[in-house]
């Protein structure tokens, strides 16, 4: 009955944020995905910091 | 946590955040707070050490962070300051004090609960002292701000003294002191030949109200007592003669720029070699003194 083939999916490219245009779009998830290598390297620090700190407060080593 | 740029909204930067801890003021505040530590009698574990240490700038920014959040209107009216996240538009206002108050949160507890309370009840006094007292209070009502003010700046080295020792004693109230002395003639000398900028701001400094001349013989006065003080711990037998030596070299060197910028009689700020000259020295000058006064305690001890 349906002769219509499904259309074949369309290439929309990188997937954009709100109604931002795509440099837009890069623009802010750049920007987020630096902040969130900062905020990966402070708690990654911190982790190893309280680590340490707690190490030391045991006396594991004197 | 977003800004409007242009036609689209960014999240503010990483580098942003970064800006507002004022990095180049917390560079001597770690310093001096370091030379507090290492001049402190006994020993701290070097983890915790590094903890004290991070704490302290940690602190030092949150109060950075507090102050520009509540100066933005300010800032925006200063050439100097003008290009900040805040008055730049780069960064909400809002983001700016939940940082200060999570980075002040972060660094008294983590002090307390690793190194003492004592430092930490310190370094929480000192963030208050300068996000309230000197940035709300004093700053915009007196041309004494930055005379009372100081006070804040000169907390780290009692702060790093406390984390070793758990006490306070004499050296580290002459250590206040010195920074806290230092402090008029340092900032009088950036604002003579930034007074249209701070004069733009509305901002009550010494220059803009009760002139040049009369910020002049304070800076040279304060240099003075700035002498006595900084010879004291070697006068009193605290120190070795590495500190005496450069404490005397240092100060009569202070002197002699102090009374340069006193017989200035230049009104425009490109004209001000002698108060620039001061200015830098002074920087030079803190680096310098808690340099040695923490190389001679180490020689001591």
């Amino acid at each position: 009955m349906n002769d219509q083939a499904t259309p074949p999916p369309v290439d929309m490219g990188p997937r954009k944020v709100g109604d931002l245009s795509l440099e837009e779009s890069n623009a802010v998830r750049a920007r987020q995905a630096g902040r969130s290598k900062a905020m990966a390297f402070v708690l990654f620090g911190l982790c190893a910091l309280f680590f340490a700190i707690t190490v030391v407060k045991v006396g594991v080593w004197g | 946590m977003t800004i409007a740029t242009n036609n689209i909204s960014l999240p503010a930067d990483w580098r942003d955040f970064w800006a507002l801890t004022k990095p180049r003021v917390m560079s001597l505040v770690v310093f001096t707070a370091l030379c507090g530590l290492l001049a402190a009698p006994g020993s701290i574990h070097p983890v915790l050490a590094f903890t004290a240490i991070l704490c302290i700038a940690t602190g030092a920014g949150a109060s950075g962070a507090l102050n520009q959040w509540y100066e933005a209107e300010l800032d925006a009216k200063m050439k100097r300051t003008a290009g900040r996240p805040l008055p730049d538009g780069r960064m909400e206002r809002e983001s700016a004090l939940q940082f200060g108050i999570g980075l002040a949160a972060f660094s008294v507890g983590i002090m307390g609960v690793a190194v003492n309370w004592l430092s930490a009840g310190i370094l929480a006094f000192s963030i208050f002292f300068y996000a309230v007292v000197y940035t709300m209070w004093l700053k915009p009502n007196t041309p004494q701000n930055i005379v009372i003010g100081g006070a804040a700046g000169a907390f780290p080295p009692v702060i790093g003294w406390a984390a070793v020792t758990g006490d306070i004693t004499l050296l580290p109230v002459l250590m206040f002191a010195l920074i806290f002395f230092w402090t008029p003639p340092h900032f009088w000398a950036l604002a003579l030949f930034m007074k249209s900028d701070y004069g733009a701001a509305g901002i009550p400094m010494l220059p803009n109200v009760a002139g040049q001349r009369a910020t002049r013989n304070q800076i040279f006065g304060y240099s003075f007592v700035l002498a006595a003080v900084a010879v004291a711990p070697w006068l009193l037998g605290m120190t070795g003669i590495i500190y005496g030596a450069t404490a005397v070299l240092l100060n009569a060197l202070f002197l002699v720029l102090a009374f340069a910028s006193w017989r200035s009689e230049s009104i425009d700020a490109a004209d001000m070699k002698a108060e620039k000259r001061l200015f830098a020295f002074s920087v030079l000058y803190l680096f310098i003194a808690f340099a040695a006064l923490a190389l001679d305690r180490m020689v001591l001890a």
